[in-house]
């Protein structure tokens, strides 16, 4: 490997740029290309890459041929740098050894302690490359491998560095993952911008940022164009790198006592075309004004619905008066024709995956479980059937104005295509799709009602949400609060853990305005796993937001309202697996 | 195919409350449900710094467990860590409320009757304001004709002994840092309680379950006592509800499911919590018999839906049926299908991302499957040792 321009193994993390209160301290660097200290040798390193964790998990038979690989993650690199100390004084070449052995403690006492909170890392900028790479460093092994008694030859040591997997791009661990963004515009720390411009959740120049809503509706001239979407796109060629790109996510949200804030990733195409040509762009709600026409919902025009039902002047919801005692299976179905265009809003090829699948629907009075909902799903010519659970409809009752006017009912999870993850066509032209304008669907959802009660039940729906699950899905739950107007936070970067490797969420909100310029925020809950760009393909971020109605950790009447507007700032810190190949922009 | 991390999320104890504690990625995590019970078991481990690992020792026994993998708002598994094991180098620490019993008394024949008699319930109310109810009920054998003195002794110093979690240090060389978690479904608390209803009266099953159910020392404690929703009629016969052994209220409850409906096999157990209302039911209900999962011996047996798509091996449940596709292609003979099983029981192990499954007549099971069959055949005993009367 020709020598780089950089490389050294550092502790701490840097004071936002130019600030002059910063509390870290204990920032620390040695560099390894010092040949007054410690250095490379010539060809004293051959960079590695992760490889598969233990081989693999594997499905095996000793009955048939081959073996499936089942799961598959990257384990930690262990490097070995080949390094020389040349200096003719012992103290000091014991000075130098020692201060290695300081730096291999406190990369173990990271990792193992809760005291040491100081990120201990490989900082390296590689010859001809325009950016300096990172990697978290968890042991370092000291390998004498000359006589450390003769001072008239070079001490020679191997160090072997345990680092985490993929190299951080540009921002080091525990940094502020906006210095990426900065660098990338080519702006230059402290004239182009300094510790004032390092919000996470202010402002409006980062990574991506943008205002989307809690609810889709589409343009109704040509069911392409989103009129308000629940969702942020990131191009594939803002993500570089070949390893998974980290993220930190501020949510900004409307004021509430408690949150749920769902995250879904998907990289799936997001648009096709059909057999002639016709274009068909994915959402992940369908509205209940969409549904096929001929059913038995009926489409109320509601100012607390949305656009649908071939209008962008009218908004709907669905309503339909359960009889007492009755079963009404396809109450609602999505599939070959929406209102009076004709226009496909679900197209099997371009929804495939798996999805949990939310219902913003309600009874409006009642005991809980006197009306239930359950989901199925058709293929083709319908005779493939899938169906869930029925599940009890949320009580809301009638509501001031719009809010909280719906509750999301989770109503189970499912996979499409039922078989197997596409269906090619037996036309022989790949992917099946279905015409966009003509009849007959390949997928239907049906929603199935039940009243249980003796008397008539009121219902009303909104949409159904399809978060998909098999890619990334997160949720951050905060459980009450009397502060309004919160930000949620989202980070696998490990700047919210100061460098710790973590998937974390937080809720803040400014307790005061400059100059106090105090923050309060605390760590939620969090479920699953927050969601890592997919680089060199499009991305897609899916959000969907609940809240409480009471100061409880669970309420059986919350809201999920479809007016509300989140507000998204996205930074991000691309990866690598090998030498980091990123440019800032001309 | 990259499998998500598997995430043990831990909540107060449900007699203290329902608040988020921390969570905690999963190793070598496995569980096992069952079709009669649904979640059973869950064991794992979890990383810990020292000071971490000293403090779930004393603060995690007895909480609220819910392991999430790839769908945040669906746990795959949900119930009460019941063991933890904190390794600290050359010993192992281990807590535990599996012996635990806040609430004791004892049972045994008093000379001359025809009932068993039974001692007065004594308390641990401090123990049962953070774990909740757990009843302990001590076959007492009596040494003289009149022993009721003796019997309250016996209660009393069990009470004493046995009323907080219970400690075990091993000295044993283990991974410093490493945690152990065992865990049990939330149907494990109805073996917490016990039952006496001195009197014979006759009910119909759904009615039975429901004052069995409403009466619990628990309350809602665990499960929404009051939700009968999921419990499902059944007229095939009437129940006489008289308990005078002290039989706990899960053998109440498998008196009634052991002989289904004549007919049809029914299953019961507690569902998982309802992200809505934040609560767990009961469920009674005939078995699902239809052919849910399929799986072929080319690979593996890994478990698929009935249209062939994979099905991820976390998910898997029990009180379904699996087929497996490519043996005895074609046969339509008589009797049960060989290809076919009704899963009694689910093992997930999660470092391989295998799911095995029992039914009935699975050997290995056969000792677990006997603990949970309320009508077992004559030449198996569980159990204590019959009573002995005084003439």
């Amino acid at each position: 490997m020709e020598t780089p321009i950089r490389l050294d193994i550092v502790k701490g993390i840097l004071p936002a740029i130019q600030d002059p209160y910063s509390a870290e301290v204990g920032y620390e660097a040695m560099s390894l290309l010092d040949s007054s200290g410690i250095a490379l040798r010539p060809q004293g390193w051959q960079m590695k890459i992760a490889s598969l964790k233990r081989g693999g998990v594997w499905g095996d038979s000793p009955l048939h041929d081959g073996r499936q690989l089942i799961a598959s993650a990257r384990g930690n690199v262990v490097e070995t740098l080949r390094c020389t100390v040349s200096n003719h004084e012992l103290h000091q070449r014991q000075a130098i050894v020692k201060r290695l052995q300081h730096f291999m403690v406190a990369a173990e006492r990271q990792s193992t302690t809760g005291y040491q909170i100081e990120p201990v890392y490989l900082a390296l900028q590689a010859a001809c490359t325009k950016a300096e790479q990172f990697a978290l460093i968890y042991t370092i092994s000291i390998d004498n491998t000359t006589d450390p008694f003769d001072l008239t030859s070079n001490w020679d040591f191997d160090l072997a560095i345990e680092r985490e997997p993929a190299w951080r791009m540009v921002v080091p661990p525990g940094g502020n993952p906006r210095l990426y963004h900065f660098w990338k515009q080519g702006k230059v720390p402290g004239v182009d911008f300094d510790y004032t411009d390092m919000s996470l959740y202010e402002g409006t120049d980062h990574f991506h940022y943008e205002t989307i809503y809690n609810r889709h509706e589409w343009d109704n001239a040509d069911y392409l164009t989103p009129l308000a979407k629940n969702y942020i796109d990131i191009a594939a060629e803002d993500i570089p790198g070949d390893a998974p790109a980290l993220i930190t996510l501020a949510v900004g949200a409307v004021s509430l006592l408690g949150w749920q804030v769902h995250i879904a990733q998907s990289t799936k195409p997001i648009t096709i075309y059909d057999r002639d040509g016709d274009q068909i762009n994915q959402a992940n709600i369908l509205n209940a004004g969409d549904c096929d026409t001929g059913g038995l919902i009926t489409k109320s025009v509601d100012g607390c619905g949305v656009y649908s039902n071939n209008s962008v002047a009218n908004r709907y919801v669905g309503t339909y008066s359960m009889p007492a005692s009755t079963t009404r299976t396809d109450l609602i179905t999505w599939s070959r024709l929406n209102g009076a265009t004709g226009t496909r809003v679900f197209e099997l090829n371009l929804n495939r995956g798996t999805y949990a699948a939310f219902l913003r629907c309600k009874q409006t009075s009642g005991a809980a479980g006197d009306v239930e909902v359950r989901l199925s799903m058709t293929e083709g010519d319908g005779l493939n059937i899938l169906t869930l659970d029925y599940q009890a409809m949320p009580i809301v009752a009638a509501a001031v104005g719009c809010a909280k006017r719906f509750d999301a009912l989770y109503l189970g999870r499912f996979s499409i295509p039922l078989g197997g993850r596409s269906v090619q066509s037996f036309d022989g032209r790949g992917l099946a799709v279905g015409d966009r304008n003509s009849g007959g669907g390949n997928i239907i959802l049906k929603l199935t009602v039940r009243n249980n009660n003796a008397a008539i039940r009121t219902t009303e729906f909104l949409d159904l949400i399809l978060m998909p699950v098999d890619e990334a899905y997160c949720v951050g739950l905060e459980i009450s609060s009397s502060v309004t107007s919160k930000n949620f936070m989202f980070d696998n970067t490990g700047y919210l853990m100061h460098g710790e490797v973590l998937d974390i969420a937080q809720s803040g909100w400014q307790a005061n305005p400059d100059p106090i310029y105090q923050i309060d925020q605390h760590t939620i809950e969090l479920r699953g796993q927050i969601p890592q760009l997919t680089p060199g393909v499009n991305n897609r971020l899916y959000l969907f937001n609940r809240a409480y109605l009471t100061n409880a950790y669970y309420s059986a009447a919350g809201g999920a309202d479809a007016d509300w507007d989140m507000t998204v700032r996205l930074n991000i810190i691309p990866r690598c697996y090998g030498i980091a190949e990123v440019e800032p922009n001309p | 195919m990259s499998i998500p991390a598997h995430w043990l999320h831990i909540y107060q104890r449900p007699a203290q409350g329902n608040q988020f504690i921390v969570r905690k990625q999963a190793f070598s995590y496995q569980h096992q449900k069952l079709a009669v019970g649904g979640d059973d078991t869950m064991d794992c481990d979890v990383m810990v710094k020292p000071i971490e690992g000293e403090l779930a020792l004393e603060n995690w026994v007895g909480c609220r467990v819910a392991v999430f993998v790839d769908n945040p708002w669906e746990p795959v598994w949900e119930g009460l860590i019941t063991r933890v094991y904190y390794s600290a180098g050359l010993l192992t620490i281990s807590r535990s409320i599996d012996e635990m019993f806040n609430q004791v008394e004892t049972t045994y024949q008093p000379s001359g009757s025809t009932f068993p008699g039974h001692s007065t319930t004594h308390n641990e109310t401090d123990s049962q304001a953070i774990y909740g109810v757990k009843s302990g009920l001590v076959e007492g054998f009596a040494t003289q004709s009149n022993p009721t003195a003796q019997m309250d002794a016996i209660r009393d110093l069990v009470l004493t002994q046995v009323a907080w979690p219970l400690t075990t240090v091993t000295q044993a060389a283990s991974d410093v840092g490493v945690m152990r978690i065992e865990a049990k479904g939330f149907y494990h608390t109805l073996k917490w309680d016990k039952f006496f209803i001195n009197s014979s009266v006759t009910a119909v099953i759904k009615t039975h379950i429901t004052n069995v159910l409403s009466n619990l020392a628990n309350g809602n404690t665990f499960i929404n006592n009051t939700d009968v929703s999921d419990v499902q009629a059944n007229t095939a016969y009437q129940v006489d509800e008289s308990s005078r052994t002290g039989k706990t209220v899960w053998q109440m409850l498998q008196a009634v499911q052991g002989g289904g409906d004549g007919s049809a096999y029914w299953v019961m157990g507690i569902s998982r919590t309802n992200p809505l209302t934040g609560t767990r039911r009961f469920y009674y209900r005939p078995a699902r018999t239809d052919v849910y999962y399929t799986a072929r011996t080319q690979d593996g047996l890994r478990p698929r839906t009935v249209y062939g798509g994979l099905v991820r091996p976390w998910l898997v449940e029990p009180d379904r049926t699996i087929r497996v596709q490519d043996i005895l292609t074609g046969w339509s003979g008589r009797g049960i299908d060989p290809r076919e099983t009704y899963i009694e029981s689910i093992r997930y192990i999660a470092d391989k991302q295998q799911v095995t499954w029992a039914g009935a007549d699975d050997l290995h099971m056969q000792g677990a499957l006997q603990l949970h069959r309320y009508y077992k055949m004559i030449d198996t005993t569980f159990g204590a040792v019959p009573r002995q009367s005084w003439t």
